[in-house]
């Protein structure tokens, strides 16, 4: 069966309202699944030779503009991460959730262009750190370093840093700093106290998030993975295990229009301590007395 | 022209008892030697219940159980018409107070400012909405001379019918239907007056004068002359205090921290008014919880301080942050009173309202942002609310400083040293002692070193400090099978531990 033929057979189409309503799909709908269905670009040039056809007044999943968002976005500094963000990069006044369980694995350079982004803009920052009472990762004592964030282009004086002491505190001052109007940008470690509970607070906190125009980074544990977000944008964060490299794995696990398969990869810690891994071996260690004791006096005489 | 406003509170004992507490029940002010009190005031409650003026406490007690009865204390009402004319002052810049029998209150001159609130009836009806937010409820007199307008004042507050006598012409008539009775003369002279079949001050000014003079005191034809504008009335002038100070009793014994929110919110209203007369701000305001003297515990006052980050006059503001303070707050004893104070008052820096919708670009709003500071501060405190600046200093631990939110406000920022070294974003205050095996740190399994030696010798200059040691470390970069980075260091001295200090997250 050909477009045309399909075309003739098709009533008039029915008026449209709602988004991503597919009504009359063809009989392959469930092609919209396959991994090898055809791109948005490969159907307007070459047009539906996989049993994919177009029709007028049909939206299609993964159609671009579909998953194009309402809320302005603001890129993310990863080029390979705004290619796959619906609107090209983390959407204001939306929730967006983080899943990860290891500090260090690149969590916070991943945000850091946003942030130095906001923070020149003069919009104020908000940490919601984790809280004393979660599990022990030694994140409860962790603070973020002033030199680092200034570093990254994050000024720490337009930003204010709020350690909870148990979940309840944690939730009510993220939900206070989203009732703020002209708020940059919020970071909340988010502790889990059930699916539900979870669900109920964090739908409470996108709606907040709505009304304003801030960046809403919830950071919560990975095994809230499988759990129901109402979170517009949730990414899972990991290592991976390349042959030479390591390099930080984004998972979307969910976002607006199809979803996406393959991780994306993206390098946030310089190139240069992945080359040096191999060379600097362990036994390099013990022979600290090799250094040159008065590296920095010379490192301040240069200053 | 001038134009006076008396404000004329009537029962004022049984308002101010009234005010601290949303009062249902039957309320009565007692006076008189402590074993026999006599009731002086009831409010309508009470009333209905049989319960008049002038009775025994003992035989209103009888007649409702539920009665609440509060000594009457004279110096209460003067302070409170003193705070009360320190909040008129936002009003009006002649303020004075004056007491009497029927009715105590004060007399603002409004001719000199109406136009400033948009006419007469709009600043009549501001004033009477903001003294019922103080728990105040007042009957107005408007004439050209305070004595007029007084006495219109009382005359209403009498529960009489009284008209306004906007404008000189109509002074007279406005006072001819009042009776003698408003004008507090001593009883000798009411009473004769009354003899002679002189019910009205109309029929008192028909009088001749000199007549009148002569049997009843040069004295009382003043006072009538200065009513009607015939000679000139100078008040007392009114000095605005630089404190404010204030005080409310409440009636019933308050347990829960949150039933001080109502008290407090009529507080924070008179502070409202009195900083708009100062046209100035509150940057730390003390209130007091006042406890029972007779209590067994020897506590007398719980103070509750809340500091802003930046002058505040806002009463509803004021009472969000003040919430959120109290929700920290436990009473040990009861409270039995709640006073205000403010020592200082601070410039402020009223924002102007936009006429359009701020827009969605619009930079941060400095105010905004300083509410939403000092609301997590108000209720988590400054331990755990707080600031991180950069500090000069080599030593890694020593170069974070955390900056309480109240005193960040105009503190120099250091800058930190531009470092050749790549910092983690996240650092542990205290390092944290690594597992090792034959030498090889662990920590999550087995690291591999990316980056380093960076060697840290520094702190000579701190040399017997032990909060701010010397330290003598080489720093790596290490990464864990899991994918971690991590910033550790190992010792230069013996035993040449390993210690795990960041994480580049």
């Amino acid at each position: 069966m050909n477009a045309q033929q399909l075309a003739a057979l098709t009533p008039a189409p029915l008026p449209l309202r709602g988004r991503g309503a597919i009504p009359r799909a063809p009989a392959d709908a469930y092609a919209l699944a396959a991994p090898d269905r055809p791109s948005p670009a490969q159907r307007e040039r070459g047009g539906g030779e996989g049993g994919f056809v177009c029709l007028p007044g049909v939206w299609h999943a993964d159609d671009p503009a579909l998953a194009a968002t309402a809320a302005e976005c603001a890129p993310t500094g990863f080029a390979g991460l705004d290619a796959e963000l619906p609107g090209g990069g983390w959407p204001h006044g939306q929730l967006v959730e983080l899943l990860y369980d290891d500090p260090g694995i690149g969590e916070l350079s991943l945000l850091a262009p946003a942030l130095a982004a906001q923070a020149q803009a003069g919009r104020a920052c908000v940490w919601i750190l984790p809280c004393e009472s979660g599990p022990d990762n030694l994140l409860q004592q962790a603070l973020p370093y002033p030199p680092a964030l200034a570093e990254a282009g994050i000024d720490p004086s337009c930003s204010i840093f709020v350690r909870p002491a148990v979940a309840r505190e944690a939730w009510w001052a993220v939900e206070q700093s989203l009732r703020a109007a002209h708020l940059g940008a919020l970071i909340g470690w988010l502790p889990s106290s059930g699916a539900q509970a979870d669900f109920r607070a964090l739908r409470r906190l996108h709606l907040l998030a709505q009304r304003h125009h801030a960046l809403v980074f919830a950071i919560r544990p990975s095994r809230c993975a499988g759990t129901p977000s109402p979170a517009v944008l949730r990414l899972q964060l990991a290592c991976s295990s390349g042959p030479q490299s390591r390099l930080l794995a984004v998972k979307i696990l969910k976002r607006r229009g199809r979803p996406l398969i393959d991780p994306v990869a993206l390098q946030v810690h310089p190139d240069r301590w992945n080359r040096s891994a191999a060379s600097l071996a362990m036994a390099a260690a013990p022979a600290s007395s090799a250094v040159r004791p008065w590296r920095l006096t010379a490192a301040l005489a240069g200053c | 022209m001038a134009l006076w406003l008396a404000v004329c509170l009537p029962a004022l004992p049984l308002q101010l008892a009234a005010r601290a507490a949303p009062c249902t029940g039957p309320l009565a002010i007692t006076e008189g030697p402590r074993e026999r009190p006599l009731i002086s005031f009831c409010n309508d409650s009470a009333r209905a219940a049989g319960i008049a003026p002038m009775m025994k406490l003992a035989a209103a007690q009888a007649l409702a159980r539920t009665l609440t009865a509060v000594p009457r204390q004279p110096d209460h009402e003067r302070d409170a018409l003193h705070e009360l004319a320190c909040w008129a002052y936002q009003f009006s810049a002649q303020v004075a107070v004056r007491t009497g029998t029927v009715a105590s209150g004060l007399v603002l001159e409004t001719g000199g400012s109406e136009r400033l609130f948009g006419g007469h009836s709009l600043l009549h009806r501001r004033i009477r909405r903001e003294l019922g937010n103080l728990g105040y409820r007042a009957a107005f007199g408007h004439a050209p001379t305070p004595g007029a307008a007084w006495l219109i004042g009382t005359a209403r507050a009498g529960g009489l019918s009284a008209s306004d006598a906007p404008a000189g012409g109509q002074l007279q008539a406005a006072l001819s239907p009042l009776p003698l009775a408003m004008l507090e003369w001593d009883a000798d002279t009411t009473g004769t007056l009354h003899a002679l079949g002189l019910a009205t001050l109309g029929q008192l000014l028909a009088l001749p004068r000199d007549a009148f003079a002569r049997r009843f005191g040069a004295q009382r034809l003043d006072h009538l002359d200065r009513a009607l504008g015939l000679r000139p009335d100078p008040q007392p002038a009114f000095s605005l205090p630089a404190r404010f100070a204030a005080h409310i009793e409440l009636p019933a014994d308050v347990t829960q921290s949150a039933q001080l929110m109502f008290p407090a919110h009529r507080l924070l209203r008179s502070l409202e008014g009195f900083l708009r007369g100062h046209d100035a701000g509150a940057a730390e305001l003390v209130f007091t919880a006042h406890h029972d003297p007779r209590a067994v515990q020897p506590v007398t006052a719980t103070p509750i301080v809340l500091v802003l980050a930046a002058p505040e006059r806002n009463a509803g503001r004021l009472a969000k942050l003040l919430a959120e303070r109290l929700t920290r707050i436990s009473l040990p004893e009861p409270a039995i009173g709640l006073s205000l104070t403010v020592d200082r008052l601070a410039p402020f820096q009223a924002l102007n309202a936009s006429l359009l919708p701020p827009s969605q670009d619009s930079v941060r709003d400095g105010l905004d942002w300083l509410q939403l500071a000092e609301t997590l501060h108000a209720r988590l405190g400054s331990e755990r609310v707080f600031q991180l600046q950069a500090v000069d200093d080599h030593r890694p631990e020593h170069a974070i400083r955390i900056v309480p939110l109240a005193t960040e406000r105009g503190s120099p920022r250091t800058a930190a040293l531009p470092c050749a070294q790549q910092r983690p974003l996240m650092i542990l205050p205290a390092p944290q002692l690594l597992p090792q095996h034959d030498e090889h740190p662990g920590y999550g399994g087995r690291l591999a070193l990316l980056a380093g030696p960076e060697r840290i010798e520094a702190g000579w200059w701190d040399l017997g400090d032990p909060h701010r040691p010397t330290v003598h470390r080489d720093y790596f970069v290490a990464r864990n099978e899991r994918g971690q980075t991590l910033w550790i260091y190992r010792e230069l001295k013996q035993p040449r531990r390993w210690f795990l200090h960041g994480f580049f997250c």
